[in-house]
């Protein structure tokens, strides 16, 4: 038997295998005695004798075999009212084989059925955008009468569904496509549930919610970029974030100090005030990158308290921070003082560095985290030094503090220091606050990369590789994480395992095998009624991919973490991130109808046992059908009468002629 | 008049080498902010102090921390270790060898500004005109020397300005040579760094026509003005800054008469 979304198609096994080699026996039975009647009767009684016998053998071997008649039998059954007519294709007979003992096959049945409506497949787009509508598309099958109906979508978070965009629909019968509208808020993978709820309720309500993943990205970059003075650091700063694809970037440069003597009026210049509250209080939330670059923010006379804690509470909320050193920069402008000190990857006033500002020529050292790290990792190929360029000596350090836990130092410099060995400070630290990311570059000499005092460098390659590397970790660019994560069968279904492959991006695949990964998942109910499911798997990488395994669970989405287990380039306390959808076993009415009727129908003619009954748990209206159904022949009295009459008859031939 | 420039002259001197001695000043120079004002002028000497009087006046006006260099580059190479250089030129004009012009070029192309600083005078400058179109040509070909209009940013980065003041006033406007967005090479013909020249006294050496000290004073704004632009390109003209001068000081951008 066969079945799909709207057909039945019956089918009557024909006769088994054992049923054909006993009938070769009858037949070879047949001609052994009808040789030894001829020889004894001749050929006219021993014609009839071995006919007569023949006929009680084959009757005998029909009740044994017990092929039965097939005939038709009408049965009814109650199914809900809502139910519209359906057809449903009888099996091509010329499937069947027309063997002795005679068989049959179902008459088409009506059945009235369905009344059943399933969400059939959810269509994605590859990327959405930030706080911006997105449309997905959803096959909706309709098996009943035209309904309204609510389709909710909303996100699958911890605990219940944060907020629901519902929309209402008229669901006529058949396939329709739904367009629902997805604003997502946060940036990377998230996982959404979208289910339709028909007025007046649905027979499986089971097939009418599906969980699906959404890659959020920006569609542009907004950067304030504020600067403590003007300088070539700034320059060139300013000079890549106006050439990177799609960034607004608003620029705000601290061009006079309130103790300059000014030999000019205030209209004279083209400069004015800077707006520190639009800028701190209004607009922040605006921004999606904040450079701040040599700024005093802790003594510039303007910043006050409320801003800094404005800003600190921007990153935490999910916005990106870049601070970029110089004479007026971190403790030099008693950056510690302030409420973003809470939010850096490092501890400012844990230092015992040598001064807040130093001068002198240092070499970058790049840190094994650094070889690794989203940001930076595209700086290396083989080699131990990014790729083509000798890096000019940088001219200026400010000394940071002990760095947090969860926080990479990606580049660090060596500081000679007199009578004694030299110290390592770092140079680059990235790590995460909250929701959000920082980023330090401890120096105002990067610009020498950009400006090489080499004729055929290539530093201003690794300048732009550096900057756009840290500037795509820091703002969630999808490209930026280390690992590509994905189940191998999506969507992964309720009660089974899901197999989560972890694979290396671009140059990191090759230097993998070996290691381990470490997989933190967490699963999320879809209906929030159940508490989440926090576990953690390990793998090893075989080439360039791991695989780890996770336990079966109910509906809903695995939120999966990857890293290295070493923690090497995991940038911040953060790993690569995917979602994995899990969904209930999805079946159509007419499957489960076809799955109630399989034991009823598909059962072996050799012994023929049929149950006559079948129960289905249908509320409402009927079903009707013509149902196969096998008459044996033993419940036929004529046939047991023809066979004792056989039986007599040749018994009687026998003995008057003398046979017996 | 004479009473309050001498006063502003001392308060001025006093301040530059109060901050050079100072030691933030005495770590800044070594560290990463400094801005250093570099000249290159194998056939014509500069006077020294016209590129200190700069860097002093720029470090009082503005938050830049500006130093100018000892003595001037020798040789094209040095152009790498300092994205901006001043070029003063006169009658006799450079022919820049092939490799030269070469070097030259790949400085401007990496983000080297170059201000030319024309101090011949009236009399040859139609040729010298002519010969600066055949210099461009050769450093970057296929670059043309324009006219700077008078809208543009490099007026307004820091001071307005409306005009190319110097020791002269021979030529009204500025002119400019674009590379990738941004002015890479700034001309001027009227002897700008020759405003700047101070004796030992601290007095300024040349005269200043026809202005006077006004249009020295506009001179050492232009200057300042050629610094910021150097180190912060279009910043000034980002839309946000517009809309606040259009909208609060009533600004209006000159019209180009066309010249």
């Amino acid at each position: 038997m066969r079945f799909g979304d709207s057909e039945l198609v019956f089918g009557v096994e024909p006769v088994s295998l054992a049923g054909l080699a006993l009938l070769c026996v009858v037949l070879l039975a047949l001609g052994y005695f009808g040789v030894s009647y001829v020889r004894a009767a001749g050929w006219g009684r021993g014609l009839l004798l071995s006919g007569l016998r023949a006929l009680v053998l084959t009757t005998l071997a029909l009740l044994i075999l017990q092929p039965g008649l097939v005939s038709l039998e009408r049965v009814l059954w109650t199914l809900p009212e809502s139910f519209t007519k359906k057809v449903v294709h009888p099996v091509d007979p010329e499937r069947l084989l027309g063997l002795v003992p005679p068989l049959a096959y179902s008459q088409p049945p009506q059945w009235d059925a369905s009344g059943d409506i399933y969400l059939e497949s959810v269509i994605v787009p590859p990327m959405a955008f930030i706080k911006s509508s997105t449309k997905v598309l959803v096959d909706v099958v309709n098996d009943g009468a035209t309904v309204d109906a609510q389709v909710l979508v909303s996100p699958v978070e911890d605990g219940e569904a944060v907020a629901s965009d519902v929309q209402r629909v008229v669901l006529q019968p058949g396939r329709q496509q739904l367009a629902v509208s997805v604003t997502p808020t946060r940036l990377g993978v998230s996982a959404w549930r979208v289910a339709v709820e028909p007025q007046g309720g649905d027979l499986v309500p089971e097939n009418n919610m599906r969980v699906f993943s959404l890659t959020t990205t920006r569609d542009s970059l907004r950067v304030l970029h504020v600067a403590g003075r003007p300088s070539w650091d700034v320059r060139f700063m300013r000079q890549f974030l106006t050439s990177l694809p799609g960034a607004d970037l608003v620029s705000f440069f601290l061009m006079v100090e309130a103790e300059d003597f000014a030999p000019h009026g205030r209209d004279e210049l083209s400069l004015i005030p800077f707006p520190i509250d639009d800028i701190f209080l209004d607009e922040l939330g605006n921004f999606d990158l904040v450079v701040l670059q040599n700024f005093p923010l802790g003594t510039y006379f303007l910043v006050k308290e409320k801003h800094a804690r404005q800003l600190a509470e921007f990153v935490r909320s999910g916005g990106a921070l870049l601070v970029v050193g110089g004479d007026q920069a971190f403790r030099a402008g008693l950056l510690e003082a302030t409420a973003v000190a809470e939010v850096l990857p490092v501890d400012l006033e844990a230092s015992d560095a040598l001064g807040d500002y130093l001068a002198g020529s240092f070499e970058v050292i790049w840190s094994g985290a650094g070889r690794w790290h989203p940001a930076t990792v595209s700086l290396f190929n083989e080699g131990e030094t990014p790729d083509g360029a000798e890096l000019p000596a940088l001219a200026a350090l400010n000394p940071l503090g002990s760095v947090r836990e969860g926080a990479e130092v990606l580049a660090k410099v060596k500081v000679a220091v007199a009578g004694a060995d030299a110290v390592e400070y770092p140079l680059v630290v990235v790590g995460g606050a909250g929701e959000g990311r920082v980023g330090l570059v401890a120096t105002d000499s990067l610009w020498r990369w950009a400006f090489p005092p080499k004729p055929d460098s290539q530093s201003m390659l690794v300048y732009r590789g550096f900057m756009s590397g840290i500037v795509d970790w820091l703002s969630w660019a999808p490209g930026s994480q280390e690992f590509e994560v994905a189940a191998t069968t999506s969507p992964a279904l309720v009660g089974a395992e899901t197999a989560v492959q972890v694979c290396g991006r671009g140059v990191t695949s090759n230097r993998l095998k070996g290691k381990k990964v470490l997989v933190k998942a967490k699963w999320i109910d879809a209906l929030g009624s159940q508490s989440p499911m926090a576990l953690e798997r390990a793998g090893e990488f075989l080439g360039s991919c791991a695989v780890v395994v996770l336990p079966p669970v109910g509906a809903g989405a695995w939120s999966v973490e990857a890293r290295l287990e070493s923690g090497e380039g995991s940038g911040g306390g953060q790993g690569s991130r995917a979602i994995v959808a899990v969904e209930p076993r999805h079946k159509s009415f007419a499957q489960r109808l076809a799955e109630a009727f399989r034991p009823v129908l598909e059962r072996p003619m050799v012994p023929l046992l049929i149950n006559w009954s079948a129960e289905f748990n249908l509320p409402g209206a009927t079903l009707e059908m013509d149902k196969p159904r096998l008459d044996q022949l033993w419940r036929h009295p004529a046939l047991f009468a023809m066979l004792a009459l056989l039986v007599a008859l040749e018994w009687g031939l026998r003995r008057k002629w003398g046979y017996l | 008049m004479g009473k309050c420039l001498f006063l502003r002259s001392c308060i001025l001197w006093g301040a530059v080498v109060a901050a050079m001695l100072s030691p933030a000043a005495a770590t800044a120079q070594q560290g990463g902010t400094v801005v250093s004002l570099a000249w290159y002028s194998p056939a014509q000497p500069v006077h020294a102090s016209a590129m200190s009087t700069l860097a002093s006046e720029i470090l009082v006006r503005t938050s830049v921390e500006a130093l100018a260099m000892e003595k001037s580059l020798s040789s094209l190479e040095q152009f790498y270790s300092y994205p901006l250089v001043f070029w003063p030129l006169a009658s006799d004009l450079p022919t820049l060898k092939r490799e030269e012009a070469v070097v030259l070029g790949q400085w401007l192309r990496s983000g080297g500004t170059l201000v030319l600083d024309w101090t011949g005078g009236a009399a040859h400058i139609e040729q010298a005109k002519l010969a600066l179109d055949g210099l461009v040509s050769a450093i970057l070909p296929g670059a043309q020397v324009e006219r700077v209009p008078k809208s543009s940013v490099l007026y307004r980065t820091f001071y307005r300005v409306t005009y190319a003041p110097g020791r002269t006033r021979l030529v009204e406007d500025l002119f400019a040579v674009s590379y990738g967005g941004r002015y890479a090479i700034i001309i001027t013909y009227n002897d700008m760094l020759a405003a700047f020249e101070r004796n030992s006294e601290g007095q300024y050496r040349r005269d200043v026509v026809p202005g006077g000290e006004q249009q020295r004073e506009d001179a050492i704004r232009l200057g300042v003005n050629i610094l910021l632009y150097a180190l912060c390109l279009d910043y000034k003209d980002d839309r946000i800054h517009m809309d606040y001068l259009k909208s609060k000081r009533n600004w209006r951008l000159p019209v180009d008469d066309g010249q």
